[in-house]
């Protein structure tokens, strides 16, 4: 027997960064007398993320390669999914750079936990076999739902946690037990053997439309996908926001890099049934999203309805099982996490010591007080609602395109019509900050509000014992560079797309071939 | 292709705007501004002067890959039609940088990159010839322009511009849609993916899918103009946008629905487009004698113009789906007329609120007496919007009552009713604000236009002048594209007989 094939480069990124939330935990744990600030774990983690997109980079120049038998790759499709992982993950670090030490006393163990996510989501993208789908997925919610919670002066963001974590391993469950039911049906965890097995007319049909089924179910809990949708207001609400941000981001391109990956190679066998099934289901969870969302006051929870309806969005990119359509919801991908992170990173900057909530009424007056911001934000919100020359517009293309190829025009219909109803939201954010005044009587309320609950909140780490509500941020030159980095992002993929676009076409074809 | 002429006209005001971010001083923004979109008018005209009059197909076409993957292109170019537009376009903005020297303090920086972005914009969806690079300059339009409403318009400016923005968006959803599948279509039928429309007209869109296309374009389109019944947004944000947004929205932003129609539509569907004309004919004459009574009855100078631009509209809008040459090319015409007339509406309605503060026309009346040289303008004005002969509206409205006469005598009839009623509501408006007494305290102190209000109005006078007498400097522009878009349409025998008499109304007007 030879020994087994352990193609430890193959998963360096992985490496990199599980050596990093290590090295942040030793520091934290060594440095008792606080000689390294938080702020030197946060430059820590982003020093292992960099190290794993040059990794990245280094292997996409490399090209392919199989590791541990054949259960996990670094292909150039998992490369370009890890890729947009770590730019989530560098824009949810320089998020909680500032503003840590404000949610939490463990700034150690909050960085530790993001970079594990990262390891987790990463490997999901990475992974050939259902094993290690499952694997990694455990990886990353394990964690994530440990960050959720780790707001400790909101007793939402516990409750969140927990509504999180129930819900979670609940639909592990799902995931698990269609792996099962397709390991029944076909013999094997593998997900290019379980496509050769079904083409091959292999398979009872019942295990395999059953197991298709609970896969659905699993994979769309993670994206948010109605009706697995229930947690996300909650969830998305209680965590602390520069956590929102990352998950809402991260945990999508991840589950969609593994969802896109064992239904176009394992299950095509099956795809009259699922592309009907997710078809339904992208229409409901664009529609029922964007509606929602019209009704939020609170902005997270806004754009927590706003991330389900993008869920559909990207999910029409799945319909047709087509290389174009992968192609698609990789740069959906790539864009969401460019204006979603965006949006996140200016409620960061606008959130206050106490709070864990930006209203939508806050925004009043925002362009007179910080123009920067305000028109940051402003393109952040044309570009989610699709409008050009952004690239929300583009991805938007990208998708509809494919899915009309397929000949599902109803579909893109029906996508377009909730463009429309997702621009009243997003332009009413717009409304607030350019055409409304500043309201005077609205903020003192509140900051007295404020004040008083800050009193009330036991355990306050630093109570501000100052006039008016500081910012929740210490500094705000990390939370400025993240501004500034998707702005220029979603402005200039928009217009300049062809290195992007290219590079995606290529990884997808790499695996999916067209 | 030496010189990208059209690019440069397009992205100088993008150019400008960009310069305006890092600049200071109201004097200096305003100059740098004011600079750039007479530089561009200036480029403009040498593209008119450099066009090769008598050619059917399109100019200064270049052409660079945008989106490969998906058939994108930036490709451009200018026909007869796109020409007149492009140069509607650049004159009229410096006129309203002009117009905002004086009006506009607050946030003025803002204002100017906006109108330049917004110059950009409407100029690239004139010369676009990439259904989807159209698709961007038709919606990029949309921001600047809710911004200019909703940020420096009236007392229910939010409202206006959120209705303005939401309505056109829904159209342009179904425009998206139609333009997505046109794209598909197209790779069934070759293997290659593209949204070129020379490529598209060329193979042809296919029967069966043309009526469903034809109306998610005509949708996106008919809001745009606006075609009863969708016009409703329309006196809302013109009440409520400021002047210098107004006269772009009649002046320009209209027209890119019409343009669209003509573009997109005729050439694309021929089928129901010929099919379901009479439909349109039927909203077009809605449109105009709608508007006009409605106009009639307004106590608002203000929304008196904007509903005048629904009936103006639907004039453009009868001569397009005449389908006949006169009708089409006196429609293009007509869209540069509106574009002047309305402008120097909003303009000289701009003039009188920055003085009084209102616009109501029972504040007004016997403003002849103080003000002789903003009657003189506002009179002309009038008369050129009302279709007096020797001024451009004439023209415009008697080529496209031509083209309505050969499809259908009621057209006409109508059409002619329209004009009488147009006469009726501007003469009345007319009457209501400068004869009669002076008999209003507060207009007592009225002072008349200064020398920069002069000036902005003295270059629109004479573009009326020359359109009314020298028709014929564009029509000869325009004619041979609108025939080869029509031979399109219809077939080419039937158009060719037409083209005989194709110039007949513009000599009948030069002989007056």
């Amino acid at each position: 027997m030879t020994l087994p094939q352990l193609n430890f480069l193959a998963i360096l990124p992985q490496i990199i960064v599980t050596a990093a939330a290590l090295l942040v935990l030793i520091v934290d744990a060594v440095d008792r007398r606080g000689a390294f600030s938080h702020r030197a774990l946060a430059w820590l983690s982003l020093l292992g993320l960099l190290a794993a997109g040059a990794a990245v980079v280094w292997l996409a120049l490399q090209g392919g390669r199989q590791s541990f038998q054949d259960m996990s790759v670094a292909d150039g499709y998992s490369l370009a999914f890890s890729g947009v992982i770590l730019l989530a993950a560098v824009l949810g670090v320089l998020l909680a750079k500032d503003t840590v030490n404000q949610f939490t006393r463990m700034p150690g163990a909050y960085y530790a936990l993001l970079l594990l996510a990262v390891v987790g989501m990463m490997s999901m993208a990475s992974a050939t076999d259902l094993i290690v789908v499952f694997l990694s997925l455990e990886i990353l919610s394990l964690a994530l739902y440990v960050l959720v919670g780790f707001n400790l002066h909101e007793a939402r963001s516990a409750e969140a946690s927990l509504k999180y974590f129930l819900l979670g391993a609940f639909a592990s469950g799902f995931f698990l037990y269609g792996a099962a039911l397709l390991y029944g049906a076909t013999g094997t965890t593998n997900i290019a053997q379980i496509g050769h097995a079904l083409n091959a007319g292999g398979g009872n049909s019942l295990y395999l439309y059953a197991g298709t089924a609970l896969l659905i179910v699993g994979f769309g809990f993670k994206i948010a996908m109605a009706p697995f949708h229930m947690w996300t207001p909650d969830a998305y609400q209680g965590a602390p926001t520069p956590v929102t941000g990352f998950m809402s981001v991260a945990t999508k391109v991840a589950a969609f890099a593994a969802f896109m990956r064992v239904f176009m190679l394992a299950l095509p066998a099956a795809q009259d049934t699922w592309s009907w099934a997710l078809a339904i289901l992208a229409a409901v969870t664009m529609t029922l999203g964007n509606l929602a969302a019209l009704r939020q006051a609170s902005l997270k929870r806004m754009l927590a309805y706003s991330s389900i309806a993008h869920a559909g969005y990207a999910l029409v990119g799945l319909v047709p099982g087509t290389p174009g359509g992968a192609v698609a919801v990789l740069f959906y991908m790539l864009s969401y996490a460019l204006m979603n992170l965006g949006a996140f990173a200016v409620l960061v900057a606008l959130e206050r010591r106490g709070e864990n909530d930006v209203q939508r009424g806050d925004m009043s007056g925002l362009a007179d007080r910080r123009p920067g911001l305000a028109a940051a934000m402003a393109i952040f919100m044309f570009a989610l609602a699709g409008i050009p020359p952004f690239v929300g517009f583009f991805a938007k293309f990208f998708v509809f395109g494919a899915a009309a190829e397929a000949g599902w025009i109803w579909l893109v219909v029906i996508g377009v019509i909730n463009s429309v109803i997702s621009a009243y939201y997003y332009l009413s954010v717009v409304v607030g900050m350019y055409f409304k005044p500043q309201t005077e009587a609205a903020p003192t309320a509140t900051a007295k509000g404020r004040k008083a609950k800050d009193k009330a909140a036991p355990a306050a780490a630093a109570p501000a014992p100052v006039a008016d509500v500081p910012a929740l941020a210490t500094s705000q030159t990390a939370i400025r560079l993240a501004v500034i980095l998707a702005a220029i992002g979603t402005v200039a993929v928009g217009i300049y797309p062809a290195p992007w676009t290219a590079y995606i076409t290529q990884a997808v074809q790499s695996i999916f071939g067209g | 292709m030496d010189i990208p002429l059209l690019s440069i006209i397009v992205f100088l005001p993008l150019l400008g705007s960009l310069v305006l971010l890092v600049l200071r001083g109201e004097k200096l923004l305003k100059s740098v501004a004011l600079l750039f979109s007479l530089v561009t008018f200036a480029v403009s005209l040498v593209l008119y002067f450099t066009w090769t009059a008598g050619e059917a197909g399109m100019q200064f076409q270049e052409m660079i890959p945008w989106y490969p993957e998906l058939g994108i292109a930036y490709h451009v170019g200018v026909d007869g039609v796109s020409l007149v537009l492009v140069l509607l376009t650049t004159f009229l903005m410096p006129l309203v940088l002009l117009f905002s020297w004086e009006g506009v303090h607050e946030k003025l920086k803002a204002y100017l990159v906006l109108m330049l972005l917004l110059e950009t914009a409407m100029l690239g969806v004139f010369v676009a010839l990439d259904l989807v690079l159209f698709f961007v300059f038709f919606e990029a339009s949309l921001i600047p322009m809710y911004f200019l409403v909703g940020r420096w318009g009236g007392p229910r400016r939010i409202y206006a511009a959120l209705k303005f923005f939401i309505f056109t968006a829904f159209g342009s959803a179904f425009l998206l849609a139609g333009i997505i599948a046109l794209g598909f279509l197209y790779k069934q039928q070759t293997g290659e993916l593209s949204f070129d429309l020379l490529k598209l007209t060329a193979v042809g869109v296919p029967l069966g899918a043309q009526t469903w296309l034809f109306f998610a374009f005509a949708i996106a389109f008919a809001i745009k103009v606006p075609v009863f019944p969708f016009h409703t947004w329309l006196p809302d944000a013109h009440v409520e946008a400021p002047t210098g947004g107004s006269v772009i929205l009649a002046g320009v932003l209209l027209k890119m629905g019409t343009y669209g129609f003509v573009r997109f539509s005729l050439p694309l569907f021929p089928e129901p487009t010929m099919k379901y004309a009479p439909i349109f004919i039927v909203l077009a004459i809605i449109g105009i004698l709608y508007g006009a009574l409605v106009a009639l009855a307004q106590k608002d100078l203000k929304k008196l113009v904007a509903y005048s631009s629904v009936a103006h509209l639907g004039f453009v809008m009868l001569g397009i789906f005449t389908l006949e040459l006169q009708g089409l090319s006196g429609a293009v015409l007509q869209m540069v007329n509106h574009g002047l007339s309305t402008g120097a509406l909003f303009l000289l309605v701009g003039f009188i609120y920055e003085r009084r503060h209102t616009r109501m026309l029972d504040d007004f009346g016997g403003l002849w007496k103080i003000m002789p040289v903003f009657a003189a303008f506002a009179l002309i004005t009038f008369m050129s919007s009302a279709g007096l002969p020797g001024l451009n509206g004439f023209v415009g409205e008697f080529t496209i009552l031509t083209g309505a006469m050969k499809y259908g005598t009621a057209a006409a009839v109508f059409g002619t009713l329209g004009i009488i009623l147009a006469a009726w509501y501007l003469l009345w408006a007319f009457t209501k604000t400068f004869h009669g007494k002076l008999d209003n305290p507060a207009n007592q102190q009225l002072k008349d236009l200064n020398l920069r209000e002069i000036v902005i109005m003295v270059p629109l006078v004479l573009m009326f002048l020359v359109v009314g007498l020298f028709p014929n400097l564009f029509l000869d522009k325009i004619n041979p594209s609108t025939e080869a878009l029509l031979i399109q349409v219809r077939g080419s025998a039937a158009v060719a007989q037409d083209a005989g008499v194709a110039a007949a109304p513009s000599a009948l007007v030069e002989v007056k």
